[in-house]
């Protein structure tokens, strides 16, 4: 009995010897952080930022490594492995965020679905077909109609995008890229139940507990996104690792719910923070205080646990929660955490300062025969600013190139369109593409301007709704714009933007709806018969005058023929009388 | 008269050349065609200009040699070019009146000679010097101020070289020489496709010279095969330089692929784009072989039928080419209409001549109309327009059955007499035994 316990124990022992490196070998392979940051804007909205982000230090192009998940999500990263996919950027966005008002978002998306995705350089299949199994598996994972993305809305923009996270090509080669736009693309709580299902905490702990399907669907601007990157630690890449960033931009208009500024995260979400998340490595709030005195004076409650400075200019100060310092077991037990911002008193709403760029698009002429679109982009600021200006347009819209023309109000010197590259489309196959360079004198307004001519679609293309439009999707401008005015760097970890001079910064115009011309849905069968008469008179008559002879009939025979063998005569003609 | 009417011509293109009546009639669906908009060649010129390929993008549907006219003269002032247009029109209706100046001519030769043949009665419905005297005239002025070529050419449609090509290749063809007309005929059939039937009644004309009586069947059906040879090596040089200036065939599927396929919807005053508008997607490309082989194929009982009258057969095939052709439009009907008076002799027979004028006139005025409607008031839809296209159509029909019918009945008149005895015989039309 005793050797049985002792084998029993050396059993145990060596069992328990082993656990501890297999636990060695999946511990601290992935972490994950959590961060909210909270903006007041200048006109009484509140800009709400939730990014979630999971770094994982394995190869992205490593096929062994996507077979066993822990902190990052299973689903995306079978679908990221089976489609050779290097990068992903994927949004969806129910508002236009004006920047006009607010300044630039932390992350900027177009209204409807996007999706971008950069390819391996050495995949397992061609790239279209990696495309379209991409396109419908994010569509069953995000419950998003993105199997309406094909070869007629998927172009390859050669200038303006490049990847985000570190690549392996030194000269990047932009048909491994594709990208989509669904403007049509409608965003719901559909949505956001499979997004939820991809965080570690799922909507239980941590800043994720504040998703109430109703508080966030009712809101300005409503953005959710997922972004993937490889990224290096170093400079020559030792161990490189994969970033999953999860993030959900949303404007909140406080006054339209409770009449004043404040709010509390009750009055916005209606719930509150019950603990934080143990798979968590940092879980932060920030609150953006600059703008404290200039929009009014506010205080926020519980104070934070301290205030960063946080752009390289130092001027814009962030007031920072960990929620990691926070008591929830004794001080939060019962009400969970609950920031509230309390404003004193108002000064105004206004628009705050003109961001140096920002557009305006829309669509120009009568009837549904030609039409143009016409974009405006403003360039505020001291300098010249050099734009990279992309637009998608759907082949039914036959763009024209010799009605391509760039106005500028001010006279400048100097070359306005440095650059163009225009990519006709073809007929159910390809959209237009038109990418830009341009550079915009400073303190003016540019026109780019273009004619289309609209197609006819048969009448299977229209979709159910025929008369409610087609989009054009939203017109990508990119620049590079310096760190300090009016923008909003993430202060965040998986950023670290905030100490460089400049960022690129990407802005999107108003998507278009413009109307087709519709047959009448009603009448195939009718059009057939009609039209097919009118092939038989010129058959029938035809025939006749050439396969007969125009001759006599003698009148008396003819009316001694009884009815019978008249019928019998006009049917079998050729039989003799 | 001939002067007054060219110089009148020329005034009125230039005139209109400068203001905006094509926008303020909106008659652009009715002589613009996805194949001859003047829109899409400075479209391809454009292309060109830029470095990308005319045939790249599903926009630009003219051929090589065209698009290459046009960008030889692409520099030049707007001015210039109207006068190319107007220069052209002039070309076609100095061709028009040589053309029935010498079918005039011919025809009343061949009556000459069969008159002692005819019945005594129907003598007077020969043609004869008196009443043709004033048919070239006409037929010269009725092109150049018919409404529809100037339309035409102020819409400064591609078609008017086509036009053109076709009435060249006639005028060659009774002048006798037939390499030439082959030539022109090439021209024609290589811009749209659809002038390369017209290779048999004029190789046909050709062959049977009115000196060479005697010879036997092979020797004509020789020369005829040559003549056709003739026109394929013509035609076949004329894609081996386009594709010397492209640098590769994708012209082709281009041109002569959405010619016969169709695939654009866009409405013009003919009978494919509703129909395959409205096709059920299981029967399109049914339709489609049914729709061409329909545009083709009349061209073999009508040879068959007036094969010893090729000129009219000739008329006949392009008549009938102007209603069924995939993209047509007022262009196509400009010399035919022109040439009518040629065969004022048959209209004595015309049992439709009203219905049919009516008709034309009607959908022309119509057309402009409804399309406003449809596309910019939005208070009808697409078969008020479809109706009127239906009705241009059918009366395009009516005119060829129509004078087809003339001929058969003169014809048979010429033969037992104008005067006739009805009461123990009627005549009408049955199978032939």
């Amino acid at each position: 009995m005793i050797s049985k316990y002792y084998y029993l124990s050396l059993l145990y022992v060596i069992f328990i010897s082993l656990v501890p490196s297999t636990l060695a070998s999946v511990k601290a392979n992935d972490h994950y952080h959590e961060e909210l940051v909270l903006q007041p804007l200048a006109t009484g909205h509140l800009y709400a930022h939730f990014q979630f982000t999971t770094y994982w230090n394995v190869d992205i192009s490593d096929k062994d490594a996507f077979k066993h998940f822990n902190l990052f999500p299973k689903p995306l990263g079978q679908i990221l492995s089976r489609y050779d996919v290097e990068e992903l950027h994927f949004a969806l966005t129910q508002g236009l965020w004006r920047p006009d008002w607010w300044g630039y978002p932390l992350i900027s998306s177009p209204p409807g679905a996007e999706l971008s995705a950069w390819f391996s350089t050495n995949p397992s299949q061609s790239i279209d077909s990696a495309w379209s199994g991409l396109t419908n598996a994010l569509s069953g994972l995000f419950c998003a109609s993105l199997n309406f993305i094909d070869s007629t809305s998927t172009v390859s923009p050669a200038w303006s995008f490049r990847p985000e996270g570190a690549s392996s090509e030194k000269n990047i080669n932009s048909s491994r890229l594709r990208y989509a736009t669904l403007t049509s693309e409608t965003i719901c709580t559909e949505n956001l139940t499979p997004w939820k299902k991809l965080l570690p905490c799922d909507a239980k702990a941590g800043l994720s507990a504040l998703f109430n399907s109703l508080a966030l669907y009712n809101v300005f601007y409503h953005s959710m996104g997922v972004h993937v990157r490889p990224v290096c630690k170093t400079k020559d890449c030792k161990d490189p690792g994969v970033e999953l960033k999860q993030t959900l931009s949303l404007v909140f208009d406080p006054i339209l719910h409770s009449g004043s500024r404040d709010w509390n995260f009750a009055s916005l979400f209606s719930k509150v923070i019950p603990s934080v998340c143990p798979m968590a490595t940092s879980s932060q709030i920030f609150v953006d205080v600059s703008n404290n005195i200039t929009y009014g004076e506010f205080t926020l409650n519980p104070p934070p646990h301290s205030l960063t400075p946080m752009k390289y200019t130092k001027s814009e100060v962030y007031a920072v929660y960990d929620l990691n310092l926070i008591d929830f077991d004794q001080t939060y037990a019962s009400h969970g955490f609950n920031l509230a911002m309390e404003w004193k008193r108002t000064k105004k709403y206004g628009r705050g300062l003109k961001p140096p760029l920002y557009t305006h698009r829309y669509a120009t002429g009568v009837g549904d025969e030609n039409g143009g679109i016409r974009t405006r982009i403003y360039n505020h600021d001291n300098k010249d600013i050099t734009i990279l200006y992309m637009e998608v347009v759907p082949w039914y819209f036959r763009l024209y190139l010799h009605t391509f023309k760039i106005l500028c109000n001010k006279n400048s010197t100097k070359n306005i369109l440095l650059n163009r590259r225009y990519i006709p489309g073809k007929d159910r196959s390809r959209p237009y593409l038109l990418e830009l360079v341009l550079r915009l004198p400073s303190k003016s307004s540019t026109t780019i301007t273009m004619d289309f001519q609209r197609a006819f679609l048969k009448w299977t293309e229209h979709p159910p709704n025929a008369h409610h439009g087609f989009y054009i999707s939203s017109a990508v401008i990119s620049a590079i714009l310096p760190n300090d005015i009016n923008t909003t760097t993430p202060p965040l970890i998986s950023t670290k933007r905030n100490h460089d001079k400049e960022a690129i910064t990407r802005i999107y115009t108003e998507a278009l709806l413009v109307t087709l011309p519709t047959p009448d849905f009603s009448m195939p069968f009718i059009v057939i018969c009609l039209t097919s008469t009118v092939v038989a008179i010129a058959f029938g008559s035809i025939h006749n005058l050439t396969t007969r002879q125009y001759q006599l009939k003698n009148v008396e025979e003819a009316k001694k023929q009884n009815i019978l063998s008249r019928l019998i005569s006009l049917v079998l003609p050729f039989k003799k009388k | 008269m001939i002067t007054f009417s060219i110089f009148l011509a020329i005034v009125i293109r230039s005139l209109l050349f400068q203001s905006q009546i094509l926008d303020k009639l909106v008659i652009g669906i009715a002589v613009n065609t996805p194949i001859t908009s003047w829109n899409r060649v400075v479209e391809g010129i454009t292309y060109i200009q830029n470095g990308i390929s005319a045939y790249s993008g599903d926009n630009f549907h003219q051929t090589p040699l065209v698009l290459s006219f046009f960008y030889l003269l692409r520099n030049y002032n707007e001015q210039i070019l109207n006068l190319v247009f107007i220069i052209f029109d002039l070309g076609i209706s100095f061709n028009l009146y040589y053309v029935s100046k010498y079918i005039v001519s011919e025809m009343i030769v061949k009556e000459n000679n069969i008159r002692s043949k005819v019945n005594k009665s129907s003598t007077e419905i020969l043609v004869n010097e008196s009443s043709a005297i004033f048919t070239p005239t006409l037929v010269s002025i009725l092109y150049l101020l018919h409404p529809f070529s100037i339309l035409t050419c102020i819409a400064k449609s591609v078609l008017i070289i086509n036009n053109y090509a076709i009435t060249l290749a006639i005028l060659l063809t009774l002048r006798r020489k037939g390499i030439a007309a082959m030539f022109a005929l090439a021209v024609a059939s290589y811009q749209s496709l659809y002038p390369f039937m017209l290779v048999i009644p004029l190789s046909v004309y050709l062959c049977r010279d009115v000196k060479d009586n005697g010879s036997s069947n092979g020797r004509l059906i020789f020369k005829f095969i040559n003549y056709i040879i003739c026109f394929c090596l013509w035609f076949a040089m004329l894609l081996l330089l386009s594709y010397m200036l492209v640098g590769s065939w994708d012209f082709i599927w281009a041109t002569y692929g959405f010619i016969l396929s169709a695939p654009d919807m866009e409405p013009n005053l003919g009978l494919f784009w509703y129909f395959f508008t409205e096709m059920f997607d299981h029967f399109k490309l049914f339709f489609l072989f049914v729709f061409q082989i329909n545009a083709f194929f009349y061209l073999v009982p009508l040879t068959f039928r007036l094969r010893h009258d090729p000129i009219f057969l000739a008329y006949l095939t392009c008549l009938l080419v102007a209603a069924f052709k995939s993209y047509p439009s007022l262009g196509d009907l400009t010399f035919t209409f022109a040439l009518l008076p040629v065969w004022s002799h048959l209209l004595k027979y015309c049992r439709n001549s009203f219905v049919i004028l009516i008709m034309i006139l009607s959908s022309t005025i119509l057309a402009p109309i409804l399309w406003y409607l449809w596309i910019y008031a939005g208070s009808a839809n697409a078969n008020f327009f479809y109706a009127v296209t239906l009705m241009h159509s059918t009366a395009q029909v009516f005119l060829v059955a129509d004078l087809l019918y003339s001929y058969i009945v003169r014809e048979y008149d010429l033969y037992y007499g104008i005067k006739r005895d009805y009461t123990l015989a009627k005549p009408h039309l049955s199978q032939l035994e």
